[in-house]
Protein backbone atom coordinates (compact mmCIF):
# COMPACT_ATOMS: atom_id res chain seq x y z
CA UNK A 1 0.00 0.00 0.00
CA UNK A 2 3.11 2.60 0.42
CA UNK A 3 3.39 3.09 -3.13
CA UNK A 4 -0.31 3.40 -3.89
CA UNK A 5 -0.07 6.68 -0.99
CA UNK A 6 3.09 7.52 -2.56
CA UNK A 7 0.57 8.08 -6.07
CA UNK A 8 -1.98 9.42 -4.15
CA UNK A 9 0.13 12.15 -3.07
CA UNK A 10 2.09 12.82 -6.13
CA UNK A 11 -1.39 12.69 -7.64
CA UNK A 12 -2.66 15.55 -5.57
CA UNK A 13 0.32 17.57 -5.57
CA UNK A 14 -0.11 17.30 -8.91
CA UNK A 15 -3.53 18.42 -8.57
CA UNK A 16 -2.47 21.77 -6.69
CA UNK A 17 -1.72 23.47 -9.97
CA UNK A 18 -4.07 26.70 -11.18
CA UNK A 19 -6.43 25.38 -13.76
CA UNK A 20 -6.74 22.56 -11.61
CA UNK A 21 -7.91 25.05 -8.59
CA UNK A 22 -9.44 27.00 -11.17
CA UNK A 23 -11.44 23.20 -12.70
CA UNK A 24 -11.98 22.60 -8.37
CA UNK A 25 -13.97 26.06 -8.14
CA UNK A 26 -15.81 26.17 -10.80
CA UNK A 27 -17.10 22.32 -9.57
CA UNK A 28 -17.91 24.01 -6.08
CA UNK A 29 -19.53 26.88 -7.63
CA UNK A 30 -21.40 26.08 -10.50
CA UNK A 31 -24.09 24.38 -8.37
CA UNK A 32 -24.28 27.36 -6.04
CA UNK A 33 -24.47 29.66 -9.56
CA UNK A 34 -27.38 27.88 -10.61
CA UNK A 35 -29.47 27.50 -7.18
CA UNK A 36 -28.55 31.18 -6.82
CA UNK A 37 -30.26 32.13 -10.39
CA UNK A 38 -33.67 29.77 -9.54
CA UNK A 39 -33.79 31.46 -6.29
CA UNK A 40 -33.52 35.17 -7.21
CA UNK A 41 -35.79 34.51 -10.22
CA UNK A 42 -38.47 32.33 -8.21
CA UNK A 43 -41.83 34.32 -7.57
CA UNK A 44 -41.58 37.29 -4.63
CA UNK A 45 -43.43 36.75 -1.58
CA UNK A 46 -46.30 38.82 -2.62
CA UNK A 47 -47.09 36.73 -5.81
CA UNK A 48 -46.84 33.57 -4.21
CA UNK A 49 -49.60 34.99 -1.63
CA UNK A 50 -51.56 35.22 -4.93
CA UNK A 51 -50.26 31.66 -6.75
CA UNK A 52 -49.40 29.59 -3.88
CA UNK A 53 -47.05 26.65 -4.53
CA UNK A 54 -47.37 23.54 -2.26
CA UNK A 55 -45.06 23.25 0.04
CA UNK A 56 -44.15 19.48 -0.43
CA UNK A 57 -43.68 20.22 -4.49
CA UNK A 58 -41.16 23.27 -3.48
CA UNK A 59 -39.49 20.10 -1.43
CA UNK A 60 -39.17 18.07 -4.09
CA UNK A 61 -38.35 20.80 -6.82
CA UNK A 62 -35.38 21.57 -4.50
CA UNK A 63 -34.35 17.89 -3.49
CA UNK A 64 -34.89 16.96 -7.38
CA UNK A 65 -32.70 19.95 -8.06
CA UNK A 66 -29.44 19.77 -6.01
CA UNK A 67 -29.50 16.35 -6.38
CA UNK A 68 -29.14 17.11 -10.11
CA UNK A 69 -26.68 19.76 -9.63
CA UNK A 70 -24.45 17.78 -6.94
CA UNK A 71 -24.45 14.14 -6.55
CA UNK A 72 -25.53 13.82 -10.18
CA UNK A 73 -23.26 16.71 -12.21
CA UNK A 74 -20.59 17.65 -9.96
CA UNK A 75 -20.05 14.09 -9.24
CA UNK A 76 -20.00 12.85 -12.67
CA UNK A 77 -18.21 15.40 -13.96
CA UNK A 78 -15.35 15.44 -11.70
CA UNK A 79 -14.74 12.03 -11.71
CA UNK A 80 -15.11 11.65 -15.68
CA UNK A 81 -12.54 14.06 -15.71
CA UNK A 82 -9.64 13.09 -13.30
CA UNK A 83 -10.28 9.06 -13.23
CA UNK A 84 -11.16 8.61 -16.92
CA UNK A 85 -7.57 9.73 -18.15
CA UNK A 86 -5.51 7.67 -15.33
CA UNK A 87 -4.36 5.37 -17.84
CA UNK A 88 -4.33 7.20 -20.86
CA UNK A 89 -2.59 10.45 -19.77
CA UNK A 90 0.20 8.46 -18.49
CA UNK A 91 0.63 6.67 -21.89
CA UNK A 92 0.40 9.97 -23.80
CA UNK A 93 3.20 11.35 -21.59
CA UNK A 94 4.91 8.08 -22.25
CA UNK A 95 5.53 7.75 -18.15
CA UNK A 96 3.41 4.71 -18.12
CA UNK A 97 6.40 1.96 -18.36
CA UNK A 98 8.33 4.03 -16.56
CA UNK A 99 6.02 4.08 -13.60
CA UNK A 100 4.56 0.20 -14.37
CA UNK A 101 8.37 -1.34 -14.21
CA UNK A 102 8.19 -0.86 -10.52
CA UNK A 103 7.15 -3.79 -8.81
CA UNK A 104 3.16 -3.57 -8.98
CA UNK A 105 3.70 0.31 -10.02
CA UNK A 106 1.02 -0.30 -12.96
CA UNK A 107 -1.53 -1.11 -9.52
CA UNK A 108 -0.08 1.51 -7.66
CA UNK A 109 -0.70 4.11 -10.35
CA UNK A 110 -4.52 3.00 -10.99
CA UNK A 111 -5.20 3.09 -7.11
CA UNK A 112 -3.38 6.04 -6.48
CA UNK A 113 -5.36 7.98 -8.80
CA UNK A 114 -8.18 6.73 -8.09
CA UNK A 115 -8.06 7.63 -4.38
CA UNK A 116 -7.01 11.17 -5.31
CA UNK A 117 -9.63 11.57 -8.13
CA UNK A 118 -12.73 10.45 -5.49
CA UNK A 119 -10.91 12.64 -2.62
CA UNK A 120 -10.39 15.59 -5.10
CA UNK A 121 -14.25 15.58 -6.50
CA UNK A 122 -16.06 15.39 -3.05
CA UNK A 123 -14.69 18.41 -1.58
CA UNK A 124 -15.75 20.88 -3.78
CA UNK A 125 -19.20 18.96 -3.79
CA UNK A 126 -19.35 19.06 -0.39
CA UNK A 127 -18.47 22.99 -0.08
CA UNK A 128 -20.82 23.34 -3.11
CA UNK A 129 -23.45 21.66 -1.06
CA UNK A 130 -23.13 23.84 2.22
CA UNK A 131 -23.58 27.02 0.34
CA UNK A 132 -26.72 26.02 -1.86
CA UNK A 133 -28.57 24.17 0.30
CA UNK A 134 -29.05 27.40 2.38
CA UNK A 135 -29.40 29.61 -0.68
CA UNK A 136 -32.88 27.46 -1.43
CA UNK A 137 -34.11 28.07 1.55
CA UNK A 138 -36.06 24.25 1.73
CA UNK A 139 -36.77 24.59 5.20
CA UNK A 140 -35.30 21.05 6.14
CA UNK A 141 -31.46 22.57 5.53
CA UNK A 142 -30.27 19.39 7.59
CA UNK A 143 -32.07 16.64 6.36
CA UNK A 144 -31.17 18.01 2.89
CA UNK A 145 -27.65 18.57 3.43
CA UNK A 146 -27.20 15.48 5.08
CA UNK A 147 -28.65 13.20 2.37
CA UNK A 148 -26.97 14.93 -0.47
CA UNK A 149 -24.05 15.08 1.10
CA UNK A 150 -24.22 10.98 2.11
CA UNK A 151 -25.30 10.59 -1.93
CA UNK A 152 -22.05 12.29 -2.99
CA UNK A 153 -20.35 10.17 -0.74
CA UNK A 154 -21.58 7.10 -2.27
CA UNK A 155 -21.61 8.58 -5.95
CA UNK A 156 -17.88 9.44 -5.95
CA UNK A 157 -16.40 6.30 -5.68
CA UNK A 158 -18.72 4.67 -8.15
CA UNK A 159 -18.63 6.81 -10.86
CA UNK A 160 -14.61 6.93 -10.12
CA UNK A 161 -14.23 2.96 -10.27
CA UNK A 162 -16.55 2.92 -13.47
CA UNK A 163 -14.64 5.44 -15.26
CA UNK A 164 -11.67 4.08 -14.22
CA UNK A 165 -12.70 0.84 -15.45
CA UNK A 166 -13.46 2.49 -18.96
CA UNK A 167 -10.11 3.71 -19.12
CA UNK A 168 -8.68 0.38 -18.34
CA UNK A 169 -10.16 -0.95 -21.13
CA UNK A 170 -9.70 1.40 -23.54
CA UNK A 171 -7.29 3.55 -23.02
CA UNK A 172 -7.04 5.11 -26.17
CA UNK A 173 -10.59 5.96 -26.40
CA UNK A 174 -10.92 6.52 -22.49
CA UNK A 175 -13.33 9.92 -22.52
CA UNK A 176 -15.38 8.88 -25.43
CA UNK A 177 -15.96 5.62 -23.88
CA UNK A 178 -17.38 7.34 -20.23
CA UNK A 179 -19.37 10.37 -22.15
CA UNK A 180 -20.96 7.92 -24.57
CA UNK A 181 -21.58 5.23 -21.09
CA UNK A 182 -22.76 8.17 -19.23
CA UNK A 183 -25.39 9.52 -22.03
CA UNK A 184 -26.65 6.12 -22.76
CA UNK A 185 -26.65 4.20 -19.97
CA UNK A 186 -26.86 6.30 -16.81
CA UNK A 187 -29.53 9.29 -18.93
CA UNK A 188 -31.18 6.97 -21.28
CA UNK A 189 -31.33 3.50 -19.92
CA UNK A 190 -31.91 5.38 -16.09
CA UNK A 191 -35.42 6.09 -17.76
CA UNK A 192 -36.20 3.04 -19.70
CA UNK A 193 -39.06 1.52 -17.40
CA UNK A 194 -37.04 -1.91 -17.32
CA UNK A 195 -35.37 -4.22 -15.30
CA UNK A 196 -32.12 -2.64 -16.80
CA UNK A 197 -32.35 0.66 -15.30
CA UNK A 198 -31.58 -1.50 -12.01
CA UNK A 199 -27.98 -1.58 -13.51
CA UNK A 200 -27.65 1.63 -13.25
CA UNK A 201 -26.04 4.17 -10.19
CA UNK A 202 -28.85 6.78 -10.75
CA UNK A 203 -31.33 3.90 -10.25
CA UNK A 204 -29.50 3.54 -7.04
CA UNK A 205 -29.06 7.25 -6.25
CA UNK A 206 -32.06 8.27 -7.07
CA UNK A 207 -33.91 5.68 -4.71
CA UNK A 208 -31.54 6.61 -1.67
CA UNK A 209 -32.69 10.00 -2.46
CA UNK A 210 -36.57 9.13 -2.56
CA UNK A 211 -36.36 7.52 0.60
CA UNK A 212 -33.90 9.39 2.42
CA UNK A 213 -35.29 13.04 1.55
CA UNK A 214 -39.27 11.43 2.04
CA UNK A 215 -40.16 12.83 -0.99
CA UNK A 216 -44.00 11.95 -1.93
CA UNK A 217 -43.77 11.28 -5.72
CA UNK A 218 -47.25 11.16 -6.83
CA UNK A 219 -49.36 14.22 -7.07
CA UNK A 220 -52.97 13.98 -5.01
CA UNK A 221 -54.50 12.61 -8.67
CA UNK A 222 -51.50 10.20 -9.01
CA UNK A 223 -50.54 11.75 -12.18
CA UNK A 224 -46.41 11.97 -11.72
CA UNK A 225 -45.35 14.76 -14.01
CA UNK A 226 -42.35 16.55 -14.50
CA UNK A 227 -39.07 15.58 -12.87
CA UNK A 228 -41.17 13.19 -11.02
CA UNK A 229 -41.99 11.07 -14.21
CA UNK A 230 -38.31 10.62 -14.68
CA UNK A 231 -37.73 9.12 -11.31
CA UNK A 232 -38.73 5.61 -10.87
CA UNK A 233 -37.64 3.45 -7.63
CA UNK A 234 -38.37 0.16 -7.39
CA UNK A 235 -39.32 -1.31 -3.79
CA UNK A 236 -35.98 -2.45 -2.31
CA UNK A 237 -35.08 -1.01 1.04
CA UNK A 238 -32.17 1.57 1.25
CA UNK A 239 -29.58 -0.74 2.63
CA UNK A 240 -29.35 -2.71 0.01
CA UNK A 241 -29.09 0.37 -2.36
CA UNK A 242 -26.07 1.49 0.09
CA UNK A 243 -24.26 -2.11 -0.21
CA UNK A 244 -24.69 -2.23 -3.96
CA UNK A 245 -23.05 1.18 -4.00
CA UNK A 246 -20.27 0.32 -1.58
CA UNK A 247 -19.54 -2.76 -2.99
CA UNK A 248 -19.51 -2.02 -6.43
CA UNK A 249 -16.01 0.32 -6.35
CA UNK A 250 -14.15 -2.77 -4.88
CA UNK A 251 -15.36 -4.78 -7.73
CA UNK A 252 -14.72 -2.68 -10.43
CA UNK A 253 -11.14 -1.78 -9.51
CA UNK A 254 -10.29 -5.48 -9.13
CA UNK A 255 -11.43 -5.98 -12.45
CA UNK A 256 -9.24 -2.74 -13.56
CA UNK A 257 -6.85 -4.28 -11.76
CA UNK A 258 -7.04 -7.61 -13.64
CA UNK A 259 -7.47 -5.96 -17.06
CA UNK A 260 -4.53 -3.88 -16.39
CA UNK A 261 -2.19 -7.26 -15.60
CA UNK A 262 -3.48 -8.95 -18.91
CA UNK A 263 -2.88 -5.59 -21.06
CA UNK A 264 0.57 -4.93 -23.26
CA UNK A 265 -0.38 -1.45 -22.89
CA UNK A 266 3.07 -0.40 -23.53
CA UNK A 267 3.09 -2.15 -26.71
CA UNK A 268 0.33 -0.12 -28.23
CA UNK A 269 2.04 2.99 -26.77
CA UNK A 270 5.18 3.13 -29.03
CA UNK A 271 5.69 2.15 -32.15
CA UNK A 272 9.38 1.08 -31.69
CA UNK A 273 10.23 -2.87 -31.95
CA UNK B 1 28.39 -18.72 -13.78
CA UNK B 2 24.87 -18.84 -13.56
CA UNK B 3 23.54 -16.90 -16.96
CA UNK B 4 21.75 -13.27 -15.56
CA UNK B 5 19.49 -13.96 -18.80
CA UNK B 6 18.26 -17.20 -19.91
CA UNK B 7 15.85 -17.56 -22.36
CA UNK B 8 14.79 -19.91 -24.44
CA UNK B 9 12.75 -20.17 -27.43
CA UNK B 10 10.68 -16.77 -27.40
CA UNK B 11 8.54 -15.86 -30.23
CA UNK B 12 6.61 -12.84 -29.59
CA UNK B 13 3.82 -11.70 -32.35
CA UNK B 14 2.39 -8.07 -32.93
CA UNK B 15 -0.55 -8.98 -34.89
CA UNK B 16 1.16 -10.86 -38.36
CA UNK B 17 4.29 -9.30 -36.88
CA UNK B 18 7.10 -11.62 -35.90
CA UNK B 19 9.18 -9.01 -33.34
CA UNK B 20 10.67 -11.94 -31.78
CA UNK B 21 11.60 -15.42 -33.80
CA UNK B 22 12.84 -17.76 -31.37
CA UNK B 23 15.09 -16.24 -29.40
CA UNK B 24 17.00 -18.21 -27.29
CA UNK B 25 19.93 -16.60 -25.68
CA UNK B 26 22.12 -16.73 -22.44
CA UNK B 27 23.11 -13.67 -21.10
CA UNK B 28 25.91 -13.79 -18.01
CA UNK B 29 26.78 -11.20 -15.71
CA UNK B 30 28.71 -8.39 -16.43
CA UNK B 31 28.41 -5.59 -19.16
CA UNK B 32 26.45 -6.77 -22.12
CA UNK B 33 25.61 -4.69 -25.62
CA UNK B 34 22.50 -5.50 -26.61
CA UNK B 35 22.35 -4.16 -31.03
CA UNK B 36 20.22 -4.28 -33.73
CA UNK B 37 18.90 -1.88 -36.62
CA UNK B 38 16.12 -0.54 -36.03
CA UNK B 39 13.25 -2.83 -35.91
CA UNK B 40 15.45 -5.29 -34.86
CA UNK B 41 13.88 -6.58 -31.60
CA UNK B 42 15.66 -5.18 -28.68
CA UNK B 43 12.66 -2.93 -27.27
CA UNK B 44 10.36 -5.86 -27.53
CA UNK B 45 13.37 -8.35 -25.86
CA UNK B 46 13.90 -5.30 -23.44
CA UNK B 47 9.94 -5.65 -22.44
CA UNK B 48 9.97 -9.57 -22.67
CA UNK B 49 12.21 -9.64 -19.58
CA UNK B 50 10.64 -6.83 -17.97
CA UNK B 51 6.80 -8.43 -18.32
CA UNK B 52 5.70 -5.48 -20.08
CA UNK B 53 4.48 -7.57 -22.85
CA UNK B 54 3.51 -11.16 -22.48
CA UNK B 55 5.16 -13.70 -25.21
CA UNK B 56 3.43 -15.59 -27.83
CA UNK B 57 5.65 -18.72 -27.34
CA UNK B 58 8.67 -19.78 -25.14
CA UNK B 59 10.32 -19.34 -21.82
CA UNK B 60 12.93 -17.50 -20.12
CA UNK B 61 14.01 -16.34 -16.54
CA UNK B 62 15.83 -13.64 -15.48
CA UNK B 63 18.16 -13.52 -12.37
CA UNK B 64 16.69 -17.04 -11.75
CA UNK B 65 12.87 -15.63 -12.02
CA UNK B 66 10.39 -16.79 -14.09
CA UNK B 67 9.62 -14.69 -16.85
CA UNK B 68 5.86 -13.91 -17.64
CA UNK B 69 4.97 -15.51 -13.76
CA UNK B 70 7.61 -13.87 -11.75
CA UNK B 71 7.11 -10.67 -13.07
CA UNK B 72 6.91 -8.78 -9.77
CA UNK B 73 10.28 -10.36 -8.42
CA UNK B 74 11.85 -9.67 -11.68
CA UNK B 75 10.54 -5.76 -11.52
CA UNK B 76 11.97 -5.51 -7.84
CA UNK B 77 15.30 -6.20 -9.23
CA UNK B 78 16.02 -4.92 -12.33
CA UNK B 79 16.56 -1.29 -12.93
CA UNK B 80 15.17 -0.04 -16.45
CA UNK B 81 16.16 3.72 -17.71
CA UNK B 82 13.91 3.91 -20.91
CA UNK B 83 14.87 5.42 -24.08
CA UNK B 84 12.34 8.06 -23.83
CA UNK B 85 11.31 10.97 -22.10
CA UNK B 86 9.21 10.34 -19.22
CA UNK B 87 9.08 12.44 -17.02
CA UNK B 88 6.73 13.76 -14.11
CA UNK B 89 6.22 17.21 -15.57
CA UNK B 90 5.76 19.99 -12.91
CA UNK B 91 8.02 18.06 -10.78
CA UNK B 92 11.57 19.19 -9.38
CA UNK B 93 14.55 16.33 -10.42
CA UNK B 94 14.89 15.24 -7.01
CA UNK B 95 10.96 14.80 -6.42
CA UNK B 96 11.30 12.77 -9.78
CA UNK B 97 13.93 10.51 -8.26
CA UNK B 98 12.05 10.22 -4.88
CA UNK B 99 8.69 9.29 -6.42
CA UNK B 100 10.26 6.68 -8.72
CA UNK B 101 12.28 5.39 -5.10
CA UNK B 102 8.72 4.94 -3.46
CA UNK B 103 7.28 3.18 -6.13
CA UNK B 104 9.95 0.99 -5.56
CA UNK B 105 8.62 0.73 -1.90
CA UNK B 106 11.22 2.62 -0.16
CA UNK B 107 10.06 4.64 3.06
CA UNK B 108 9.66 8.44 1.70
CA UNK B 109 12.44 9.78 4.28
CA UNK B 110 14.73 6.98 2.65
CA UNK B 111 13.79 7.54 -0.60
CA UNK B 112 15.10 11.06 -0.31
CA UNK B 113 18.06 10.25 1.01
CA UNK B 114 19.06 7.58 -1.31
CA UNK B 115 18.03 10.07 -3.92
CA UNK B 116 20.42 12.69 -3.03
CA UNK B 117 22.75 10.22 -2.84
CA UNK B 118 21.99 8.90 -6.09
CA UNK B 119 21.68 12.46 -8.10
CA UNK B 120 25.28 13.15 -6.46
CA UNK B 121 26.80 9.74 -8.29
CA UNK B 122 25.17 11.46 -11.53
CA UNK B 123 26.47 14.69 -11.40
CA UNK B 124 23.09 16.63 -11.00
CA UNK B 125 23.93 19.31 -8.50
CA UNK B 126 21.67 22.12 -7.44
CA UNK B 127 19.69 21.48 -11.11
CA UNK B 128 17.90 18.56 -8.50
CA UNK B 129 15.51 21.63 -6.91
CA UNK B 130 14.95 22.70 -10.66
CA UNK B 131 11.60 21.14 -12.49
CA UNK B 132 11.94 18.67 -15.28
CA UNK B 133 10.86 20.84 -18.42
CA UNK B 134 13.95 23.06 -17.90
CA UNK B 135 16.38 20.16 -18.09
CA UNK B 136 18.63 20.34 -20.93
CA UNK B 137 19.49 16.43 -22.85
CA UNK B 138 22.32 15.77 -20.48
CA UNK B 139 20.66 16.37 -17.39
CA UNK B 140 17.63 14.56 -18.49
CA UNK B 141 19.42 11.64 -19.39
CA UNK B 142 21.38 11.86 -16.29
CA UNK B 143 18.14 12.26 -14.39
CA UNK B 144 16.58 8.87 -16.26
CA UNK B 145 19.69 7.08 -15.30
CA UNK B 146 19.33 8.30 -11.44
CA UNK B 147 15.71 6.95 -11.58
CA UNK B 148 16.90 3.67 -12.70
CA UNK B 149 19.20 2.81 -10.02
CA UNK B 150 17.54 4.63 -7.05
CA UNK B 151 16.30 1.03 -5.80
CA UNK B 152 19.95 -0.11 -5.92
CA UNK B 153 19.19 -3.18 -8.14
CA UNK B 154 21.30 -5.96 -9.35
CA UNK B 155 20.45 -5.91 -12.71
CA UNK B 156 20.29 -3.06 -15.05
CA UNK B 157 18.64 -2.55 -18.26
CA UNK B 158 20.17 0.95 -20.31
CA UNK B 159 18.07 1.78 -23.30
CA UNK B 160 20.34 4.30 -24.85
CA UNK B 161 22.39 5.59 -21.85
CA UNK B 162 24.53 7.69 -24.18
CA UNK B 163 22.58 8.59 -26.91
CA UNK B 164 22.43 13.02 -26.59
CA UNK B 165 25.04 13.44 -24.66
CA UNK B 166 28.21 15.64 -25.41
CA UNK B 167 31.85 13.73 -26.12
CA UNK B 168 33.11 14.34 -22.25
CA UNK B 169 29.49 13.49 -21.03
CA UNK B 170 29.38 10.24 -22.77
CA UNK B 171 32.99 9.32 -21.26
CA UNK B 172 31.91 10.37 -17.79
CA UNK B 173 28.51 8.60 -18.30
CA UNK B 174 30.00 5.06 -19.31
CA UNK B 175 32.34 5.54 -16.86
CA UNK B 176 29.33 5.65 -14.51
CA UNK B 177 28.17 2.46 -15.77
CA UNK B 178 31.52 0.57 -15.47
CA UNK B 179 31.63 1.49 -11.92
CA UNK B 180 28.33 -0.07 -11.28
CA UNK B 181 29.72 -2.81 -13.08
CA UNK B 182 32.79 -3.24 -11.99
CA UNK B 183 32.99 -1.94 -8.03
CA UNK B 184 29.03 -2.81 -7.18
CA UNK B 185 28.69 -6.28 -9.04
CA UNK B 186 25.59 -4.80 -11.18
CA UNK B 187 24.93 -7.02 -14.87
CA UNK B 188 23.74 -4.43 -17.08
CA UNK B 189 22.69 -5.00 -19.99
CA UNK B 190 23.05 -1.91 -22.88
CA UNK B 191 20.48 -1.45 -25.35
CA UNK B 192 22.40 1.28 -28.24
CA UNK B 193 22.83 2.00 -31.38
CA UNK B 194 26.12 3.74 -30.47
CA UNK B 195 29.20 1.15 -31.32
CA UNK B 196 32.31 2.29 -29.74
CA UNK B 197 30.26 2.57 -26.51
CA UNK B 198 29.77 -1.08 -26.35
CA UNK B 199 32.99 -1.94 -28.20
CA UNK B 200 34.52 0.20 -25.02
CA UNK B 201 32.73 -0.73 -21.63
CA UNK B 202 30.88 -4.07 -22.87
CA UNK B 203 32.34 -7.74 -21.93
CA UNK B 204 30.00 -9.50 -24.55
CA UNK B 205 27.77 -8.97 -26.91
CA UNK B 206 24.45 -9.79 -28.62
CA UNK B 207 23.37 -8.84 -31.70
CA UNK B 208 19.97 -9.16 -32.68
CA UNK B 209 18.62 -8.87 -36.75
CA UNK B 210 15.15 -9.56 -37.69
CA UNK B 211 13.68 -10.38 -34.60
CA UNK B 212 16.84 -13.13 -34.01
CA UNK B 213 19.76 -13.64 -32.35
CA UNK B 214 22.38 -13.51 -35.02
CA UNK B 215 25.42 -12.69 -32.81
CA UNK B 216 25.78 -13.53 -28.96
CA UNK B 217 29.49 -13.79 -27.61
CA UNK B 218 32.04 -11.89 -25.77
CA UNK B 219 33.91 -9.31 -26.61
CA UNK B 220 37.14 -10.85 -26.40
CA UNK B 221 36.12 -13.58 -28.56
CA UNK B 222 34.77 -11.09 -31.59
CA UNK B 223 37.31 -8.97 -31.39
CA UNK B 224 40.19 -11.43 -31.93
CA UNK B 225 41.01 -11.73 -35.73
CA UNK B 226 40.58 -14.74 -37.90
CA UNK B 227 44.01 -14.01 -39.22
CA UNK B 228 46.69 -12.79 -36.44
CA UNK B 229 48.08 -9.28 -37.47
CA UNK B 230 49.83 -6.11 -35.80
CA UNK B 231 48.47 -2.46 -36.91
CA UNK B 232 51.44 -0.10 -36.59
CA UNK B 233 50.86 4.10 -36.56
CA UNK B 234 54.31 6.02 -38.08
CA UNK B 235 55.78 8.69 -37.77
CA UNK B 236 57.35 10.01 -40.96
CA UNK B 237 57.28 8.63 -44.31
CA UNK B 238 56.53 5.05 -44.62
CA UNK B 239 57.82 3.74 -47.56
CA UNK B 240 61.20 2.37 -46.75
CA UNK B 241 59.80 0.49 -43.96
CA UNK B 242 57.43 -0.99 -45.81
CA UNK B 243 60.03 -2.09 -47.96
CA UNK B 244 62.48 -3.65 -45.36
CA UNK B 245 59.54 -5.55 -43.77
CA UNK B 246 58.11 -6.60 -46.86
CA UNK B 247 62.07 -7.79 -47.95
CA UNK B 248 62.48 -9.68 -44.61
CA UNK B 249 59.10 -12.14 -45.53
CA UNK B 250 56.21 -10.41 -43.65
CA UNK B 251 53.66 -9.33 -45.78
CA UNK B 252 52.10 -5.72 -45.07
CA UNK B 253 49.62 -3.86 -46.37
CA UNK B 254 49.04 0.03 -45.77
CA UNK B 255 45.77 1.29 -45.34
CA UNK B 256 43.92 4.56 -46.20
CA UNK B 257 43.74 5.63 -42.81
CA UNK B 258 47.38 5.45 -43.02
CA UNK B 259 47.55 2.33 -40.81
CA UNK B 260 50.48 -0.58 -41.80
CA UNK B 261 48.88 -4.08 -41.32
CA UNK B 262 51.54 -6.55 -40.11
CA UNK B 263 50.39 -10.35 -41.10
CA UNK B 264 51.91 -12.75 -38.41
CA UNK B 265 51.97 -13.03 -34.64
CA UNK B 266 51.95 -9.25 -33.35
CA UNK B 267 54.40 -10.31 -30.35
CA UNK B 268 56.95 -11.64 -32.62
CA UNK B 269 56.30 -8.92 -34.96
CA UNK B 270 56.50 -5.75 -32.55
CA UNK B 271 60.10 -5.97 -31.52
CA UNK B 272 60.69 -6.48 -35.64
CA UNK B 273 58.72 -3.31 -36.12
CA UNK B 274 60.37 -1.43 -33.46
CA UNK B 275 63.80 -2.69 -35.21
CA UNK B 276 63.12 -1.69 -38.82
CA UNK B 277 61.54 1.62 -37.64
CA UNK B 278 64.51 2.69 -35.93
CA UNK B 279 66.51 1.41 -38.80
CA UNK B 280 64.86 3.55 -41.05
CA UNK B 281 64.59 6.87 -39.22
CA UNK B 282 60.90 7.10 -38.12
CA UNK B 283 59.11 7.24 -35.09
CA UNK B 284 55.97 4.37 -34.08
CA UNK B 285 52.98 6.37 -32.89
CA UNK B 286 51.04 3.19 -32.25
CA UNK B 287 51.94 -0.42 -32.18
CA UNK B 288 48.46 -2.60 -31.14
CA UNK B 289 47.63 -6.34 -31.83
CA UNK B 290 44.71 -6.35 -35.04
CA UNK B 291 40.95 -6.06 -33.88
CA UNK B 292 38.08 -7.01 -35.69
CA UNK B 293 35.46 -3.68 -35.44
CA UNK B 294 32.59 -3.99 -33.59
CA UNK B 295 31.09 -2.10 -36.73
CA UNK B 296 32.22 -5.13 -39.37
CA UNK B 297 30.84 -7.43 -37.18
CA UNK B 298 27.76 -5.50 -36.55
CA UNK B 299 26.87 -5.08 -40.58
CA UNK B 300 27.97 -8.77 -41.32
CA UNK B 301 25.32 -9.76 -38.59
CA UNK B 302 22.62 -7.71 -40.02
CA UNK B 303 23.42 -8.67 -43.62
CA UNK B 304 23.23 -12.12 -42.64
CA UNK B 305 20.01 -11.29 -40.54
CA UNK B 306 18.34 -9.62 -44.06
CA UNK B 307 19.70 -13.03 -46.01
CA UNK B 308 17.85 -15.50 -43.62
Amino acid sequence: MGNVGAVFLFEWKRALTLPRMAWWALLALFPVFIVGVIRFTMPDEAQRVMHPIPPEQLRIFWASMLYALIPMLVSMLGTLLWATPAISAELERRSWVYLTVRPNGGTAVLLGKYLAAVTWVIPPALIGLTIAVPLAETGDGWQMWSTMARLVCLSCPAYGAIYLLLGTLLPRRALVLAVAYTLIFEFVIRIIPAIINKLTVQYRLQALLVKWCKLSLSDPGDRPSGVQALIRIGDEPAWQHVTILMLLPPVLLLIAVAILRWSEFSASAESDV
Amino acid sequence: MAALIDIVEITKDYGRFRALDCVSLKVESGITGLLGPNGAGKTTLIKVLLGLVKTTSGRGRLLNFELGSQYREIRANVGYMPEDDCFLHGMTGIECVQFVAQLSRIPAIEALRRSHEILDFCGLAQERYRTVETYSTGMRQKLRFAQAIVHDPPVLILDEPTSGLDPEERVIMLNRIRVLARDHGKAVLICTHILPDVQTISDSVVILARGQVQVAERMSELSRPTEPSLEVRLLGSPERFIDVIRGSGVPIESRSDGVLVLRGVPQELAAQAWRVAEQCGVGVRSLTPSRNSLEEIFLQAVREGAKS
